[in-house]
């Protein structure tokens, strides 16, 4: 270790990785290259609202384990004892935590209008060249929590080693190596967009990832390609339970293969082209001995942004999923993770898998003052942010039941920054699961105070009333393993007090 | 007229941005406009992103929308940094506490020898906390914003723990946001948002002592925070929060790494403060109430009974005296009353002796069969001080010399109403005493007594211990330290009923603790 101070050890020190060696052998702790340039880097990111539900409770029926029986003598002498009748329990209108409401991040009717924590903590060593990168996440906090979630607190949520190698190519040249997400279609300038889901896919592989460009003028086009699999496959036998995601072991071993072209013009927009493919060729699926269960993705978005005309997204996707259900969640869709997911909220339980996806995705974004007032903004004066978003999805599925649903969900967001630590913003979201059924559709209007200690402050605090106008067959997932519950009763309003920063 | 109206509509934001453009120089800062709308990303934006987003989103950036607004920079959207500051603090320890076991009574056939306990099988409280692991105090911030989170990591692995122990995975285990707005006047505000839990009432030296706070509030929410100095030897604090614990689902399994939930409860705590704090002399008064909200449909309290909507409500009075050369005397007091308890979470995370939430102190003080139900009256007072610094005066004392440091606490608690029987008038007292004789820089002579004895439906439980010990240190005033202790302990029978498996009397535990 380079730590100790010449004591020579018997064995190895502690500190020692339990890995075997790399080849060629860099013993730990001792540096490779006495250059000056590696340094440790931390960021770090918090979300962190409170939020509460306004409930209705129902009124239930039970009997009360303490009251005593009834006891009667018979004309002939034989006593009887009869249980105590049921009472009717519950009722009224209580505040509880967590609210319940239709706002699952796996499904399409999340919205992300209401705020879930999130916290991550990035810890990056290297230099120009080469530099390894550790991210810490959470949903959850184990101090402040009710229980101890395994599943909030995702520990190591990703690890690799990026390298630059464009001075030894001649070209931009970006090599990733290890386990790391991969979104594409963020409808966001620099974010997963209104509803935080990645239009047309997500990969949360463990394999590489490579950048490569070409410079031509004002235009410069780019050329990444990745490859990746899971690290492993929940175990023939194992037991679906909170402890381990209710892990359903008839998935297979998942890889992902993906290549992406585009093509940016200077500081005005990007027009990308995407293909993914996950899939599985694992014989140790339960239900099938080689089953090859494919998702298929192509997409295409433009990301423009147009200065004083603000950002455009605008985004286009058809997945095809074949004997899906034993693909993994290597890939996610819509933020469904893989083939089971994508057959719980789109292609149904009869479709063995089958099915397609045709999604748009749009996005605009707009500052009035940098509409009206041109580069005379400089962003520390009053302004009025605008955004438009929406996302629909047309369900082929061998399933019947579930074949031509059209999904299609659509907001809007104006904010109002009235002074350097106060604005106000009202947000209102409709959601439609299926096409023109309004019993399947519901809308949020949600209405927030923000504060922030600056006009351009990375930080904010915000007060938000959210009310939901629920369809009478929009059910939220109760119990566990969670599920939809169709005698839930819904909250309809819904209070949140959120704090954000990053660094 | 559809284009006069038009031109109306348009006239409307154009009124609203004119007429808050009093801020309009407020910041003479280099132009960037609002958050989304800056140009495209450099190749480099995410922070500390070893690779360029490329044609997807940064593997660094976080899978959240934008703030709420969209007003905030998205992580790695380019902005002006103002003055910034990072800081680690943290600690990491190791310690092993083996327990010598006794004879069963009756004892096994051919059984023989004496038997080792890992964990040590004990009652009462110890000197020590066995396990290895450390927990990570991030803070970063400007001087209007700072966000702190904590990470604790614990030795889990099959490895060192015998078997593999989720419940010691690594967690986030706090974090949260505190906004120092500059001062009004004499008046100081701050405001804390986030996940976190707050701790009040402690008449230890630094607001814990031996038998800790009196009141532990926890959740996802807020505190507001004033301080308004009245006069230059007087400030007045005030503080209000509100804390919300969300809930498991009614059949969701208990035990295990899960520990013991009350499934089907969610909490609400809201908290309230004020002190008065006139030189070395400082007098708070906090009151802190958790309602839980029962929505169990099939299962029933842990008392057996139907679910009900409960409370469980402090009100603690706190003094303390900066004796200085004297010490510090801390007294604090007050009572807990609870109503259908048995319903309310660990919103009130702590009360007497870090016990745990409206479940654990409604079975330790108002019994089984209270029905949730019950006054719990508790006082409770510490005395810290060091020899060397009463020999000295009026010199100074620096601490890099020997000295004898003393810390001695009593707690008493008497339950005023119960509706259980076996409870009416149950009292109980903690004693405790904790020393350190700094022989050298480097090597200190330990020596702590603990005693505690309360009614239960069992009889009167009574642990006491004697725990002398030796450390290692690097300096007189460093954090660090390596203890050996042993530990003595006496049980009443109602502590340890079954003479079967018998507690442990004899413990010795070796362990290490760096803080920085």
């Amino acid at each position: 270790m380079a730590a100790d101070q010449g004591v020579p050890r018997l064995g190895m020190a502690p500190g020692e990785p339990q890995v075997r060696s790399a080849t060629p052998s860099i013993p730990f702790g001792v540096n490779p290259a006495e250059s000056k340039e590696f340094v440790l880097d931390f960021h770090g990111y918090l979300l962190l609202p409170a939020t509460l539900g306004v409930h209705d409770r129902p009124v239930t029926e039970r009997v009360d384990p303490n009251a005593p029986p009834t006891i009667t003598t018979q004309p002939d002498g034989t006593v009887v004892s009869t249980p105590a009748p049921p009472v009717k329990t519950g009722g009224g209108t209580v505040l509880h935590a967590p609210p319940l409401m239709a706002q699952d991040l796996r499904s399409f009717e999340y919205t992300a209008a209401v705020p879930t924590p999130w916290a991550q903590l990035n810890f990056i060593y290297g230099n120009k060249t080469v530099a390894g990168t550790v991210i810490m996440s959470a949903t959850s906090f184990s101090d402040p929590s009710g229980y101890n979630d395994l599943i909030g607190q995702l520990g190591v949520s990703d690890a690799f080693i990026g390298a630059n190698l464009t001075k030894y190519f001649g070209f931009p040249f970006l090599l990733s190596v290890g386990a790391q997400t991969g979104r594409y279609g963020a409808m966001g300038a620099y974010d997963a967009g209104r509803y935080a889901t990645p239009l047309i896919a997500r990969t949360n592989t463990i394999g590489e990832t490579i950048t490569t460009g070409y410079k031509l003028g004002e235009f410069f086009v780019l050329l990444e390609q990745g490859l990746g699999g899971q690290l492993g496959r929940p175990p023939a036998g194992m037991v679906p339970m909170g402890s381990n995601g209710f892990a359903n072991p008839d998935v297979g071993a998942t890889f992902v293969d993906h290549a992406h072209l585009g093509l940016a013009y200077g500081g005005l927009g990007r027009f990308g082209l995407h293909y993914l493919s996950a899939f599985t060729k694992d014989d140790q699926v339960k239900s099938a001995l080689v089953p090859n269960g494919t998702i298929t993705v192509l997409g295409t978005d433009l990301n423009l942004t147009a200065g004083r005309a603000g950002h455009l997204y605008l985004g286009l996707a058809h997945t095809k999923a074949t004997n899906s259900s034993v693909v993994s969640g290597a890939i996610e869709i819509l933020n469904a993770r893989g083939g089971l997911e994508l057959m719980e909220q789109y292609f149904g339980p009869n479709s063995n898998g089958n099915g397609s996806l045709t999604t748009y995705g749009a996005q605009y974004d707009l500052s009035i003052s940098k509409l009206v007032f041109g580069p005379l903004y400089t962003g520390v004066s009053s302004d009025i942010l605008i955004s438009l978003f929406s996302v629909g999805t047309k369900v082929s599925s061998d399933d019947p039941d579930y074949n031509g649903v059209f999904k299609v969900k659509a907001g809007g967001e104006v904010t109002y920054l009235m002074m350097s630590w106060l604005g106000v913003s009202e947000r209102i979201d409709h959601v439609r699961l299926h096409g023109g059924d309004s019993k399947k559709a519901f809308s949020i209007f949600s209405s927030r105070v923000l504060f922030h200690t600056g006009w351009k402050s990375r930080d904010e605090f915000a007060l938000q009333y959210s009310y939901f106008q629920n369809g009478t067959e929009v059910y939220a997932k109760t119990g566990y393993p969670p599920t939809l519950d169709p005698t839930a009763n819904l909250d309809r309003h819904v209070f949140t007090l959120s704090g954000t920063f990053w660094w | 007229m559809v284009s006069l109206q038009n031109r109306y509509v348009c006239l409307v934001p154009m009124a609203l941005l004119l007429a808050a453009g009093a801020a309009w120089a407020e910041e003479p800062a280099p132009a960037l406009p609002a958050a989304a709308l800056m140009p495209a990303a450099s190749t480099d934006s995410s922070p500390g992103a070893s690779v360029p987003p490329g044609l997807g989103l940064a593997p660094e950036a976080p899978p959240v929308p934008p703030a709420p607004g969209g007003r905030a920079p998205s992580f790695g959207a380019p902005v002006q940094d103002r003055s910034t500051s990072f800081r680690l603090n943290g600690r990491i320890f190791g310690w092993e506490a083996v327990g010598i076991g006794r004879t069963p009574d009756p004892a096994p056939k051919d059984y023989s020898g004496t038997a080792l306990h890992v964990p040590a099988l004990g009652a009462g409280k110890n000197p020590f906390w066995p396990g290895a692991g450390a927990a990570l105090n991030v803070q970063y911030g400007t001087s209007l914003v700072t966000a702190y989170a904590s990470y604790y990591f614990n030795v889990k692995n099959q490895e060192y723990q015998g078997y593999e122990n989720a419940f010691k995975a690594p967690s986030f285990g706090q974090a949260a946001l505190l906004i120092n707005p500059p001062a009004i006047g004499k008046l100081r505000l701050s405001f804390r948002v986030g996940a976190f839990s707050e701790n009040f009432a402690g008449p230890g030296q630094w607001g814990w002592g031996i038998f800790g706070p009196l009141l532990s509030v926890r959740g996802y929410g807020e505190s507001t925070y004033g301080d308004w100095d009245l006069t230059p030897d007087l400030k007045l604090s005030l503080q209000h929060g509100f804390l919300v614990v969300p809930g498991v689902p009614e059949n969701y399994p208990r035990g295990d790494y899960l520990a013991w939930i009350e499934t089907g409860v969610s909490s609400y705590v809201h908290h309230a403060h004020a002190g008065l704090t006139y030189k070395q002399y400082s007098l708070k008064l906090h009151y802190a109430s958790d309602h839980g909200t029962d929505e169990r449909t099939y299962l029933n309290t842990f008392l057996n009974e139907f679910p009900h909507d409960g409370r469980f409500d402090s009100y603690l009075l706190e003094t303390r005296y900066q004796a200085d050369v004297w010490g510090q005397v801390g007294l604090s007091g007050g009572f807990y009353d609870f109503v259908h308890a048995a319903s309310v979470g660990d919103g009130i995370w702590w009360g007497i002796d870090w016990t745990q939430g409206a479940r654990e102190m409604t079975n330790k003080f108002i019994g089984a069969g209270s029905h949730g139900n019950g006054k719990v009256l508790v006082v409770s007072a510490e005395y810290d001080f060091s020899v060397s610094r009463i020999l000295w005066a009026p010199r100074n004392f620096s601490g890099n010399a020997p000295d004898l440091r003393v810390s001695i606490a009593g707690l008493y608690h008497r339950t005023l109403a119960t509706d259980d029987p076996l409870y009416q008038k149950a009292s109980g007292y903690y004693l405790g005493l904790d020393t350190e004789y700094r022989m050298t820089s480097l090597f200190s002579v330990t020596f702590s007594s603990f005693g505690e004895s309360r009614d239960t439906n069992l009889g009167r439980y009574s642990v006491y211990s004697l725990n002398p010990g030796i450390m290692f240190h690097s300096d007189w005033w460093s954090s660090d330290r390596i203890q050996l202790i042993y530990s003595r302990r006496f049980y009443s029978t109602a502590a340890d009923p079954n003479s079967a498996q018998p507690l442990d009397h004899h413990m010795i535990a070796l362990g290490g603790t760096v803080t920085f």
